[in-house]
Protein backbone atom coordinates (compact mmCIF):
# COMPACT_ATOMS: atom_id res chain seq x y z
CA UNK A 1 0.00 0.00 0.00
CA UNK A 2 2.88 2.32 0.55
CA UNK A 3 6.14 2.82 -1.01
CA UNK A 4 8.91 4.85 -0.33
CA UNK A 5 9.67 6.99 -3.65
CA UNK A 6 7.66 9.02 -5.86
CA UNK A 7 7.04 7.45 -9.17
CA UNK A 8 6.74 10.68 -11.63
CA UNK A 9 8.00 14.22 -10.86
CA UNK A 10 5.36 16.95 -11.73
CA UNK A 11 6.28 18.67 -15.47
CA UNK A 12 6.95 22.19 -15.61
CA UNK A 13 3.45 23.44 -17.14
CA UNK A 14 1.37 25.88 -15.62
CA UNK A 15 3.24 28.95 -16.26
CA UNK A 16 -0.18 31.24 -15.68
CA UNK A 17 -0.04 34.52 -13.84
CA UNK A 18 0.55 33.79 -9.66
CA UNK A 19 -2.16 36.10 -9.13
CA UNK A 20 -4.66 33.89 -11.29
CA UNK A 21 -2.88 30.37 -9.43
CA UNK A 22 -3.62 32.40 -6.20
CA UNK A 23 -7.05 33.31 -6.92
CA UNK A 24 -7.57 29.59 -7.97
CA UNK A 25 -6.11 28.32 -4.60
CA UNK A 26 -8.71 30.27 -2.45
CA UNK A 27 -11.56 29.64 -4.51
CA UNK A 28 -10.90 26.03 -4.34
CA UNK A 29 -10.36 26.35 -0.34
CA UNK A 30 -13.43 28.64 0.06
CA UNK A 31 -15.64 26.45 -2.63
CA UNK A 32 -14.50 22.95 -0.95
CA UNK A 33 -16.32 23.41 2.70
CA UNK A 34 -19.91 22.65 3.73
CA UNK A 35 -19.93 26.06 5.95
CA UNK A 36 -19.70 28.43 2.70
CA UNK A 37 -22.90 26.66 1.03
CA UNK A 38 -24.40 27.20 4.49
CA UNK A 39 -23.51 30.84 5.08
CA UNK A 40 -24.41 31.42 1.08
CA UNK A 41 -27.93 29.91 1.78
CA UNK A 42 -28.98 31.67 5.08
CA UNK A 43 -28.50 34.26 3.46
CA UNK A 44 -30.47 33.47 0.34
CA UNK A 45 -33.33 31.92 2.62
CA UNK A 46 -33.25 34.49 4.68
CA UNK A 47 -33.61 37.32 2.72
CA UNK A 48 -36.92 35.25 0.97
CA UNK A 49 -38.33 34.93 4.45
CA UNK A 50 -38.15 38.22 4.95
CA UNK A 51 -39.48 38.93 1.64
CA UNK A 52 -42.22 36.97 2.17
CA UNK A 53 -43.20 38.50 5.48
CA UNK A 54 -42.85 41.79 4.20
CA UNK A 55 -44.48 41.39 0.92
CA UNK A 56 -47.51 39.56 2.93
CA UNK A 57 -47.85 42.06 5.60
CA UNK A 58 -47.69 44.92 2.31
CA UNK A 59 -50.72 42.83 0.54
CA UNK A 60 -52.60 43.11 3.64
CA UNK A 61 -51.65 46.49 4.41
CA UNK A 62 -52.97 47.59 1.15
CA UNK A 63 -56.04 45.52 1.03
CA UNK A 64 -56.91 47.36 4.14
CA UNK A 65 -56.31 50.83 2.23
CA UNK A 66 -53.23 51.72 4.62
CA UNK A 67 -50.30 51.78 3.15
CA UNK A 68 -49.43 52.77 -0.50
CA UNK A 69 -48.66 50.18 -3.08
CA UNK A 70 -44.84 48.98 -2.79
CA UNK A 71 -42.52 48.13 -5.07
CA UNK A 72 -41.23 44.67 -5.22
CA UNK A 73 -37.47 44.70 -5.75
CA UNK A 74 -37.19 47.04 -3.23
CA UNK A 75 -39.23 45.00 -0.38
CA UNK A 76 -36.42 42.31 -1.63
CA UNK A 77 -33.94 44.47 -0.69
CA UNK A 78 -35.15 45.12 2.78
CA UNK A 79 -34.52 41.87 4.32
CA UNK A 80 -30.68 42.56 3.66
CA UNK A 81 -30.02 43.55 6.94
CA UNK A 82 -30.34 40.32 8.71
CA UNK A 83 -29.47 38.37 5.29
CA UNK A 84 -25.86 39.47 5.37
CA UNK A 85 -25.13 38.05 8.03
CA UNK A 86 -24.47 34.71 5.76
CA UNK A 87 -22.22 36.39 4.26
CA UNK A 88 -20.05 38.14 6.77
CA UNK A 89 -19.58 34.77 8.41
CA UNK A 90 -18.07 33.26 5.18
CA UNK A 91 -15.79 36.25 4.32
CA UNK A 92 -14.93 36.54 8.14
CA UNK A 93 -13.74 32.52 8.29
CA UNK A 94 -12.08 32.94 4.75
CA UNK A 95 -9.63 34.62 7.15
CA UNK A 96 -9.75 33.68 10.99
CA UNK A 97 -10.64 29.66 9.83
CA UNK A 98 -7.29 29.80 8.62
CA UNK A 99 -5.74 31.07 12.30
CA UNK A 100 -7.89 29.18 14.34
CA UNK A 101 -7.12 25.81 12.32
CA UNK A 102 -3.31 27.13 11.71
CA UNK A 103 -3.76 26.45 8.03
CA UNK A 104 -2.54 29.93 7.74
CA UNK A 105 1.12 28.23 7.46
CA UNK A 106 0.35 25.61 4.79
CA UNK A 107 -1.17 28.99 2.96
CA UNK A 108 1.78 31.18 3.46
CA UNK A 109 3.95 28.36 2.35
CA UNK A 110 1.97 27.71 -0.87
CA UNK A 111 2.13 31.76 -1.37
CA UNK A 112 4.53 33.12 0.15
CA UNK A 113 4.21 36.88 -0.77
CA UNK A 114 1.14 37.76 1.93
CA UNK A 115 0.06 40.68 0.45
CA UNK A 116 -0.80 37.96 -2.75
CA UNK A 117 -2.68 35.94 -0.44
CA UNK A 118 -4.75 38.49 0.86
CA UNK A 119 -5.86 40.10 -2.80
CA UNK A 120 -6.71 36.31 -3.97
CA UNK A 121 -9.01 36.17 -0.93
CA UNK A 122 -10.29 39.79 -1.75
CA UNK A 123 -10.90 38.97 -5.43
CA UNK A 124 -12.56 35.51 -3.91
CA UNK A 125 -14.85 36.60 -1.04
CA UNK A 126 -15.61 39.97 -3.09
CA UNK A 127 -16.60 37.80 -6.52
CA UNK A 128 -18.48 35.43 -3.99
CA UNK A 129 -20.16 38.03 -2.50
CA UNK A 130 -21.43 39.88 -5.27
CA UNK A 131 -22.56 36.28 -6.99
CA UNK A 132 -24.50 35.65 -3.97
CA UNK A 133 -26.10 39.43 -4.09
CA UNK A 134 -27.34 38.77 -7.20
CA UNK A 135 -29.23 35.35 -6.60
CA UNK A 136 -30.19 36.53 -3.32
CA UNK A 137 -32.09 39.63 -5.02
CA UNK A 138 -33.89 37.63 -7.75
CA UNK A 139 -34.96 34.94 -5.07
CA UNK A 140 -36.37 37.02 -2.77
CA UNK A 141 -37.60 39.69 -5.37
CA UNK A 142 -39.75 36.63 -6.95
CA UNK A 143 -40.96 35.94 -3.62
CA UNK A 144 -41.75 39.19 -3.01
CA UNK A 145 -44.03 39.51 -6.46
CA UNK A 146 -45.45 36.35 -5.28
CA UNK A 147 -46.74 37.46 -2.20
CA UNK A 148 -47.78 40.97 -2.90
CA UNK A 149 -49.60 40.24 -5.79
CA UNK A 150 -51.16 42.89 -8.22
CA UNK A 151 -50.32 44.97 -5.43
CA UNK A 152 -46.36 44.89 -5.96
CA UNK A 153 -44.64 47.55 -8.01
CA UNK A 154 -42.31 45.63 -10.69
CA UNK A 155 -40.35 47.18 -13.14
CA UNK A 156 -37.06 45.17 -14.51
CA UNK A 157 -35.32 48.54 -14.57
CA UNK A 158 -36.18 48.65 -10.69
CA UNK A 159 -35.21 44.96 -10.12
CA UNK A 160 -31.90 45.32 -12.27
CA UNK A 161 -30.68 48.37 -10.29
CA UNK A 162 -31.46 46.42 -6.51
CA UNK A 163 -29.93 43.44 -7.83
CA UNK A 164 -26.45 45.49 -8.79
CA UNK A 165 -26.86 47.37 -5.42
CA UNK A 166 -27.22 44.36 -3.75
CA UNK A 167 -24.45 42.72 -5.17
CA UNK A 168 -22.17 45.62 -5.02
CA UNK A 169 -23.48 45.78 -1.23
CA UNK A 170 -22.55 42.37 -0.93
CA UNK A 171 -19.19 42.66 -2.76
CA UNK A 172 -17.97 45.38 -0.58
CA UNK A 173 -18.93 43.74 2.89
CA UNK A 174 -16.57 40.63 2.02
CA UNK A 175 -13.96 42.52 1.63
CA UNK A 176 -14.42 44.33 4.83
CA UNK A 177 -15.29 41.23 6.41
CA UNK A 178 -11.84 39.64 5.09
CA UNK A 179 -9.82 42.69 6.40
CA UNK A 180 -11.48 43.14 9.85
CA UNK A 181 -11.06 39.03 10.29
CA UNK A 182 -7.23 39.39 9.23
CA UNK A 183 -6.32 42.19 11.76
CA UNK A 184 -8.34 40.75 14.58
CA UNK A 185 -7.91 36.71 13.37
CA UNK A 186 -10.52 35.95 15.35
CA UNK A 187 -14.07 34.52 14.33
CA UNK A 188 -16.12 35.66 16.55
CA UNK A 189 -14.54 38.84 17.33
CA UNK A 190 -14.99 40.05 14.10
CA UNK A 191 -18.27 39.00 13.44
CA UNK A 192 -18.92 40.81 16.76
CA UNK A 193 -17.88 43.99 15.17
CA UNK A 194 -19.19 44.05 12.57
CA UNK A 195 -22.74 43.19 14.38
CA UNK A 196 -21.91 46.30 16.03
CA UNK A 197 -20.93 48.80 13.49
CA UNK A 198 -23.68 47.82 10.65
CA UNK A 199 -26.51 47.22 13.20
CA UNK A 200 -26.04 48.79 16.60
CA UNK A 201 -23.84 51.99 15.49
CA UNK A 202 -26.07 53.98 13.23
CA UNK A 203 -29.36 53.45 15.56
CA UNK A 204 -26.82 54.31 18.71
CA UNK A 205 -25.22 57.27 17.04
CA UNK A 206 -28.93 58.59 15.49
CA UNK A 207 -30.29 58.78 19.33
CA UNK A 208 -27.26 61.12 20.33
CA UNK A 209 -28.47 65.02 20.64
CA UNK A 210 -25.01 66.36 18.61
CA UNK A 211 -24.44 67.52 15.04
CA UNK A 212 -21.22 65.01 14.44
CA UNK A 213 -22.91 61.88 15.54
CA UNK A 214 -25.44 62.53 12.50
CA UNK A 215 -22.35 62.86 10.34
CA UNK A 216 -20.46 59.60 11.48
CA UNK A 217 -24.26 57.29 10.72
CA UNK A 218 -24.50 59.36 7.59
CA UNK A 219 -21.20 58.06 6.81
CA UNK A 220 -21.53 54.09 8.30
CA UNK A 221 -21.59 51.18 6.06
CA UNK A 222 -24.71 50.36 6.39
CA UNK A 223 -26.52 53.73 5.70
CA UNK A 224 -24.38 54.03 2.58
CA UNK A 225 -25.28 50.64 1.94
CA UNK A 226 -29.10 51.49 2.53
CA UNK A 227 -28.64 54.25 -0.22
CA UNK A 228 -27.50 52.14 -2.99
CA UNK A 229 -29.63 49.28 -2.37
CA UNK A 230 -32.91 51.54 -2.37
CA UNK A 231 -31.79 54.42 -4.45
CA UNK A 232 -33.40 56.59 -2.16
CA UNK A 233 -30.89 59.19 -2.04
CA UNK A 234 -30.88 60.41 1.73
CA UNK A 235 -28.28 61.92 3.28
CA UNK A 236 -26.47 61.93 -0.42
CA UNK A 237 -26.61 60.53 -4.03
CA UNK A 238 -26.36 56.87 -4.87
CA UNK A 239 -22.50 57.98 -6.12
CA UNK A 240 -21.24 59.10 -2.97
CA UNK A 241 -22.83 56.08 -1.53
CA UNK A 242 -20.46 53.95 -3.33
CA UNK A 243 -17.75 56.30 -2.41
CA UNK A 244 -18.10 56.05 0.78
CA UNK A 245 -18.31 52.26 0.73
CA UNK A 246 -15.39 51.80 -1.11
CA UNK A 247 -13.39 53.76 1.05
CA UNK A 248 -14.20 51.59 4.02
CA UNK A 249 -13.40 48.52 2.02
CA UNK A 250 -9.98 50.21 1.11
CA UNK A 251 -8.95 51.48 4.61
CA UNK A 252 -10.10 47.90 6.46
CA UNK A 253 -8.16 45.92 3.54
CA UNK A 254 -5.53 48.10 4.02
CA UNK A 255 -5.40 47.39 8.08
CA UNK A 256 -5.48 43.99 7.39
CA UNK A 257 -2.51 44.14 4.80
CA UNK A 258 -0.47 45.58 7.13
CA UNK A 259 -1.19 43.33 9.73
CA UNK A 260 -0.61 40.71 7.82
CA UNK A 261 2.62 41.59 6.23
CA UNK A 262 4.40 42.96 9.85
CA UNK A 263 3.19 40.33 11.67
CA UNK A 264 4.37 36.58 12.60
CA UNK A 265 1.92 34.25 10.79
CA UNK B 1 20.76 23.15 0.33
CA UNK B 2 19.57 25.07 3.38
CA UNK B 3 21.66 28.18 4.76
CA UNK B 4 21.23 30.37 8.21
CA UNK B 5 22.99 33.15 8.31
CA UNK B 6 23.53 34.97 11.47
CA UNK B 7 19.52 33.94 12.02
CA UNK B 8 18.41 35.18 15.75
CA UNK B 9 14.66 35.93 16.31
CA UNK B 10 13.77 37.85 20.12
CA UNK B 11 10.19 37.54 21.81
CA UNK B 12 9.99 40.10 24.23
CA UNK B 13 12.91 39.24 26.42
CA UNK B 14 13.78 35.99 25.18
CA UNK B 15 15.79 34.87 22.91
CA UNK B 16 14.82 31.99 20.73
CA UNK B 17 17.34 32.49 17.93
CA UNK B 18 20.37 32.92 18.71
CA UNK B 19 22.87 33.91 15.88
CA UNK B 20 22.59 30.50 14.03
CA UNK B 21 24.85 29.77 11.20
CA UNK B 22 24.27 26.80 9.41
CA UNK B 23 24.21 25.57 5.87
CA UNK B 24 22.13 22.43 5.40
CA UNK B 25 23.41 20.52 3.15
CA UNK B 26 21.86 17.94 -0.26
CA UNK B 27 22.11 14.28 -0.33
CA UNK B 28 22.11 14.01 3.33
CA UNK B 29 19.73 13.63 6.50
CA UNK B 30 20.19 16.28 8.87
CA UNK B 31 18.94 15.64 12.18
CA UNK B 32 18.01 18.56 14.16
CA UNK B 33 17.96 18.00 17.35
CA UNK B 34 17.21 19.99 20.83
CA UNK B 35 15.33 19.97 24.04
CA UNK B 36 11.69 21.33 23.67
CA UNK B 37 11.66 25.47 23.30
CA UNK B 38 15.37 24.85 21.70
CA UNK B 39 14.20 26.86 19.34
CA UNK B 40 13.89 24.26 16.57
CA UNK B 41 10.24 25.27 15.18
CA UNK B 42 10.85 28.42 15.76
CA UNK B 43 13.78 28.11 13.22
CA UNK B 44 12.21 26.14 10.59
CA UNK B 45 9.32 28.53 10.52
CA UNK B 46 11.70 31.36 9.96
CA UNK B 47 13.10 29.51 6.65
CA UNK B 48 9.57 28.83 5.62
CA UNK B 49 9.00 32.80 5.99
CA UNK B 50 6.26 32.39 8.44
CA UNK B 51 8.15 34.00 11.17
CA UNK B 52 10.03 37.30 10.64
CA UNK B 53 13.70 37.19 11.78
CA UNK B 54 14.77 39.75 14.33
CA UNK B 55 18.42 39.79 12.79
CA UNK B 56 19.70 37.54 9.57
CA UNK B 57 18.67 35.43 6.93
CA UNK B 58 17.46 32.07 5.52
CA UNK B 59 18.17 31.00 2.29
CA UNK B 60 16.87 28.19 0.28
CA UNK B 61 18.84 27.46 -2.39
CA UNK B 62 20.41 30.89 -2.29
CA UNK B 63 16.86 32.68 -2.37
CA UNK B 64 14.66 33.64 0.21
CA UNK B 65 11.68 31.31 0.27
CA UNK B 66 9.32 34.36 -0.05
CA UNK B 67 11.09 35.09 -3.80
CA UNK B 68 10.48 31.66 -5.21
CA UNK B 69 7.86 31.46 -7.72
CA UNK B 70 6.35 28.19 -7.13
CA UNK B 71 8.08 27.64 -3.30
CA UNK B 72 5.90 24.09 -3.05
CA UNK B 73 8.04 22.91 -5.66
CA UNK B 74 11.07 23.70 -4.31
CA UNK B 75 10.70 23.26 -0.46
CA UNK B 76 8.18 20.64 1.37
CA UNK B 77 7.64 21.18 4.55
CA UNK B 78 5.46 19.28 7.65
CA UNK B 79 5.42 21.17 10.01
CA UNK B 80 2.03 21.11 11.91
CA UNK B 81 0.16 17.80 10.63
CA UNK B 82 -3.41 18.81 12.33
CA UNK B 83 -2.81 22.52 10.26
CA UNK B 84 -5.96 21.21 7.93
CA UNK B 85 -9.55 22.20 7.54
CA UNK B 86 -11.51 19.12 8.96
CA UNK B 87 -14.03 19.63 6.98
CA UNK B 88 -12.56 19.43 3.54
CA UNK B 89 -11.79 16.32 2.41
CA UNK B 90 -7.56 15.46 1.73
CA UNK B 91 -7.94 15.15 -1.92
CA UNK B 92 -9.47 18.87 -2.00
CA UNK B 93 -6.71 19.75 0.61
CA UNK B 94 -3.70 18.88 -1.54
CA UNK B 95 -6.01 19.61 -4.91
CA UNK B 96 -6.10 23.61 -3.76
CA UNK B 97 -2.14 23.44 -3.37
CA UNK B 98 -2.24 22.18 -6.42
CA UNK B 99 -3.18 24.42 -8.26
CA UNK B 100 -1.37 27.25 -6.21
CA UNK B 101 1.63 26.18 -7.49
CA UNK B 102 0.66 25.21 -10.60
CA UNK B 103 1.26 21.52 -9.91
CA UNK B 104 -0.67 19.20 -12.24
CA UNK B 105 -3.45 17.58 -10.72
CA UNK B 106 -2.68 14.08 -11.52
CA UNK B 107 0.36 14.37 -8.78
CA UNK B 108 -2.35 14.91 -6.54
CA UNK B 109 -3.64 11.23 -6.80
CA UNK B 110 -0.26 9.81 -7.33
CA UNK B 111 1.43 11.43 -3.86
CA UNK B 112 -2.34 10.26 -1.92
CA UNK B 113 -1.24 6.43 -3.30
CA UNK B 114 2.00 6.53 -2.30
CA UNK B 115 1.52 7.80 1.68
CA UNK B 116 -1.30 4.98 1.29
CA UNK B 117 -4.07 7.51 1.98
CA UNK B 118 -5.74 6.39 -1.60
CA UNK B 119 -8.80 4.82 -0.36
CA UNK B 120 -9.55 7.69 2.06
CA UNK B 121 -8.84 10.43 0.02
CA UNK B 122 -12.26 11.62 -0.45
CA UNK B 123 -12.79 11.57 3.29
CA UNK B 124 -13.22 14.62 5.46
CA UNK B 125 -9.64 15.29 7.33
CA UNK B 126 -11.61 15.94 10.58
CA UNK B 127 -12.32 11.80 10.54
CA UNK B 128 -8.04 11.03 9.91
CA UNK B 129 -6.30 9.75 12.71
CA UNK B 130 -3.20 11.68 14.10
CA UNK B 131 -1.06 8.84 11.63
CA UNK B 132 -3.47 9.77 8.66
CA UNK B 133 -3.02 13.32 9.20
CA UNK B 134 0.86 12.87 9.31
CA UNK B 135 0.94 10.80 5.89
CA UNK B 136 -1.50 13.37 4.59
CA UNK B 137 0.89 16.16 5.53
CA UNK B 138 3.91 13.73 4.17
CA UNK B 139 1.77 14.00 0.85
CA UNK B 140 1.51 17.61 0.70
CA UNK B 141 5.47 17.96 1.45
CA UNK B 142 5.66 15.74 -1.43
CA UNK B 143 3.54 16.96 -3.77
CA UNK B 144 5.63 19.55 -5.20
CA UNK B 145 8.81 16.93 -5.94
CA UNK B 146 10.79 19.37 -4.04
CA UNK B 147 14.08 19.44 -3.42
CA UNK B 148 14.40 20.90 0.13
CA UNK B 149 12.61 18.79 2.39
CA UNK B 150 11.87 19.92 6.13
CA UNK B 151 10.11 17.69 8.54
CA UNK B 152 9.22 18.59 12.14
CA UNK B 153 8.96 16.09 14.72
CA UNK B 154 7.31 13.60 11.66
CA UNK B 155 6.87 10.96 13.82
CA UNK B 156 4.59 12.03 16.08
CA UNK B 157 1.27 10.11 16.58
CA UNK B 158 2.66 7.39 13.90
CA UNK B 159 2.87 4.00 15.02
CA UNK B 160 5.66 1.67 14.73
CA UNK B 161 5.16 0.83 10.58
CA UNK B 162 4.33 4.29 10.24
CA UNK B 163 7.75 5.03 12.22
CA UNK B 164 9.62 2.67 9.41
CA UNK B 165 8.00 4.14 6.85
CA UNK B 166 8.97 7.42 7.13
CA UNK B 167 12.56 7.08 8.19
CA UNK B 168 12.55 4.97 4.97
CA UNK B 169 11.03 7.89 3.45
CA UNK B 170 13.64 10.42 4.30
CA UNK B 171 16.44 7.97 3.49
CA UNK B 172 15.64 7.93 0.21
CA UNK B 173 15.09 11.29 -0.20
CA UNK B 174 18.42 12.09 1.11
CA UNK B 175 19.84 9.01 -1.04
CA UNK B 176 18.26 10.72 -4.46
CA UNK B 177 20.39 14.10 -3.43
CA UNK B 178 17.38 15.90 -2.17
CA UNK B 179 18.16 18.33 1.00
CA UNK B 180 16.16 16.27 4.37
CA UNK B 181 16.21 18.45 7.57
CA UNK B 182 14.12 16.35 10.53
CA UNK B 183 13.55 17.65 13.60
CA UNK B 184 13.10 15.70 16.81
CA UNK B 185 14.05 15.41 20.67
CA UNK B 186 13.97 11.72 19.90
CA UNK B 187 17.96 10.78 19.37
CA UNK B 188 16.73 7.04 19.26
CA UNK B 189 14.92 8.44 16.09
CA UNK B 190 18.33 9.98 14.71
CA UNK B 191 20.57 7.48 15.31
CA UNK B 192 19.51 5.22 11.87
CA UNK B 193 18.25 8.09 10.35
CA UNK B 194 20.83 10.82 10.65
CA UNK B 195 23.75 11.36 8.63
CA UNK B 196 24.45 15.06 10.15
CA UNK B 197 23.64 16.26 13.28
CA UNK B 198 22.97 19.89 14.45
CA UNK B 199 22.03 20.08 18.24
CA UNK B 200 20.12 23.75 19.37
CA UNK B 201 20.25 24.64 22.66
CA UNK B 202 18.61 27.50 24.15
CA UNK B 203 18.03 28.92 20.70
CA UNK B 204 22.18 28.35 20.22
CA UNK B 205 24.41 26.20 18.09
CA UNK B 206 25.71 23.59 20.12
CA UNK B 207 26.80 21.15 17.60
CA UNK B 208 27.36 19.95 14.18
CA UNK B 209 28.63 17.76 13.14
CA UNK B 210 28.76 14.05 11.43
CA UNK B 211 26.84 11.59 13.36
CA UNK B 212 29.98 9.29 13.91
CA UNK B 213 31.93 12.55 14.53
CA UNK B 214 29.42 13.66 17.13
CA UNK B 215 29.38 10.30 19.08
CA UNK B 216 32.62 9.75 19.70
CA UNK B 217 33.02 13.29 20.45
CA UNK B 218 31.17 12.14 23.94
CA UNK B 219 33.72 9.81 25.50
CA UNK B 220 32.70 6.37 26.72
CA UNK B 221 32.76 5.02 30.10
CA UNK B 222 35.19 2.20 31.33
CA UNK B 223 34.24 -0.08 34.10
CA UNK B 224 37.36 -1.97 35.98
CA UNK B 225 37.11 -4.34 38.58
CA UNK B 226 39.97 -4.61 41.14
CA UNK B 227 40.30 -6.12 44.41
CA UNK B 228 43.10 -2.83 44.89
CA UNK B 229 39.98 -0.51 44.49
CA UNK B 230 40.99 2.40 47.41
CA UNK B 231 44.64 2.38 45.83
CA UNK B 232 42.88 2.53 42.58
CA UNK B 233 40.36 5.30 43.16
CA UNK B 234 42.60 7.51 44.78
CA UNK B 235 45.35 7.04 41.84
CA UNK B 236 42.20 8.09 39.32
CA UNK B 237 41.30 11.14 41.45
CA UNK B 238 44.52 12.81 41.36
CA UNK B 239 44.81 12.49 38.06
CA UNK B 240 41.70 14.51 37.53
CA UNK B 241 39.52 11.08 36.37
CA UNK B 242 35.64 11.47 37.78
CA UNK B 243 35.16 7.82 39.61
CA UNK B 244 32.10 6.07 40.81
CA UNK B 245 32.54 3.23 43.04
CA UNK B 246 29.80 1.09 41.33
CA UNK B 247 30.63 -2.01 43.52
CA UNK B 248 32.79 -3.41 46.65
CA UNK B 249 35.67 -4.17 43.65
CA UNK B 250 34.06 -2.57 40.74
CA UNK B 251 35.04 1.30 39.65
CA UNK B 252 33.44 3.45 37.13
CA UNK B 253 35.63 5.71 35.45
CA UNK B 254 33.56 8.38 32.86
CA UNK B 255 34.85 10.35 30.00
CA UNK B 256 37.95 7.87 29.51
CA UNK B 257 39.48 5.19 27.76
CA UNK B 258 40.30 1.49 28.68
CA UNK B 259 44.21 2.57 27.76
CA UNK B 260 44.30 5.31 30.30
CA UNK B 261 42.39 3.45 32.97
CA UNK B 262 44.41 0.39 32.50
CA UNK B 263 48.02 2.25 32.27
CA UNK B 264 47.59 3.89 35.87
CA UNK B 265 46.14 0.87 37.16
CA UNK B 266 49.45 -0.65 35.81
CA UNK B 267 51.33 2.11 37.75
CA UNK B 268 49.92 2.10 41.28
CA UNK B 269 50.40 -1.82 40.92
CA UNK B 270 46.50 -2.54 40.73
CA UNK B 271 45.72 -5.99 39.69
CA UNK B 272 42.77 -5.52 37.22
CA UNK B 273 40.58 -8.71 37.00
CA UNK B 274 38.26 -6.90 34.22
CA UNK B 275 38.11 -3.82 32.34
CA UNK B 276 35.07 -2.91 29.89
CA UNK B 277 34.27 -0.35 27.73
CA UNK B 278 30.77 0.98 28.03
CA UNK B 279 30.71 3.01 24.10
CA UNK B 280 29.06 6.51 24.01
CA UNK B 281 25.37 6.52 22.06
CA UNK B 282 24.01 9.47 20.53
CA UNK B 283 21.34 10.11 23.14
CA UNK B 284 25.01 10.17 25.59
CA UNK B 285 26.40 13.09 22.97
CA UNK B 286 23.20 14.60 23.16
CA UNK B 287 22.28 14.57 27.12
CA UNK B 288 26.24 15.53 27.41
CA UNK B 289 25.15 18.72 25.17
CA UNK B 290 22.20 19.96 26.17
CA UNK B 291 21.90 19.21 29.85
CA UNK B 292 22.81 23.04 30.74
CA UNK B 293 20.38 24.17 28.25
CA UNK B 294 17.24 22.67 29.03
CA UNK B 295 14.58 25.95 29.15
CA UNK B 296 11.90 24.22 31.10
CA UNK B 297 14.23 21.88 33.77
CA UNK B 298 11.96 19.96 36.26
CA UNK B 299 12.91 20.38 39.75
CA UNK B 300 14.62 17.27 41.21
CA UNK B 301 13.03 14.03 42.50
CA UNK B 302 13.64 14.94 45.83
CA UNK B 303 11.28 18.12 45.95
CA UNK B 304 7.55 17.60 44.69
CA UNK B 305 6.76 20.66 42.67
CA UNK B 306 2.82 20.74 41.41
CA UNK B 307 3.80 22.80 39.03
CA UNK B 308 6.86 22.09 37.31
CA UNK B 309 6.36 20.45 33.88
CA UNK B 310 6.33 16.83 34.22
CA UNK B 311 8.24 16.47 31.07
CA UNK B 312 10.26 12.66 30.50
CA UNK B 313 12.84 14.28 27.76
CA UNK B 314 13.33 17.10 30.24
CA UNK B 315 13.93 15.34 33.13
CA UNK B 316 16.64 12.80 31.38
CA UNK B 317 18.35 15.50 29.96
CA UNK B 318 18.73 17.33 33.59
CA UNK B 319 20.07 14.26 35.50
Amino acid sequence: MTTDTLPTTPTDQGTGSPTAAAVAFEWLKLASVRSTWWGAAATVATAAVSALALGLSAAASAESGVAAEQAAPQVAAMGLLLAQLGLITVATLAITGEYSGGTIAVSLQAVPRRSLLLTAKAVVVSAFGAGLGVVTSVVATVVAVVSMGDRGLFTWSDAVLTTLGIGGWLAILGIVSLGLGTVLRSTAGTVTSLLLVLLAAPQLLMLMPFEWSTVVADHLPSTAATVVMSRVEDPYPVATALLVLVAWAAAILGAGRVALVGRDA
Amino acid sequence: MISLKELSKQYGDTLAVDRLTIDVSPGRVTGFLGPNGAGKSTTMRMVLGLTHPTSGATLVGNRPYASLRHPLREVGALLDASAVHPRRTAIAHLRALARSNAIPPARVTEVLESVGLGAAAGRMVGGYSLGMRQRLGVAAALLGDPGVLLFDEPVNGLDPEGVVWIRRLMRSMAAEGRTVLVSSHLMSEMEDTADQIVVLGRGRLLADAPVQEFVSSAAATVRVRTPEVGTLRRALLDEGFAVDQIATEELSVSDTGPRAVGDVAFRVGARVHELTTTSATLEDAYMRLTADSVEFASSPPTTVNADAPANTDTRKAIR
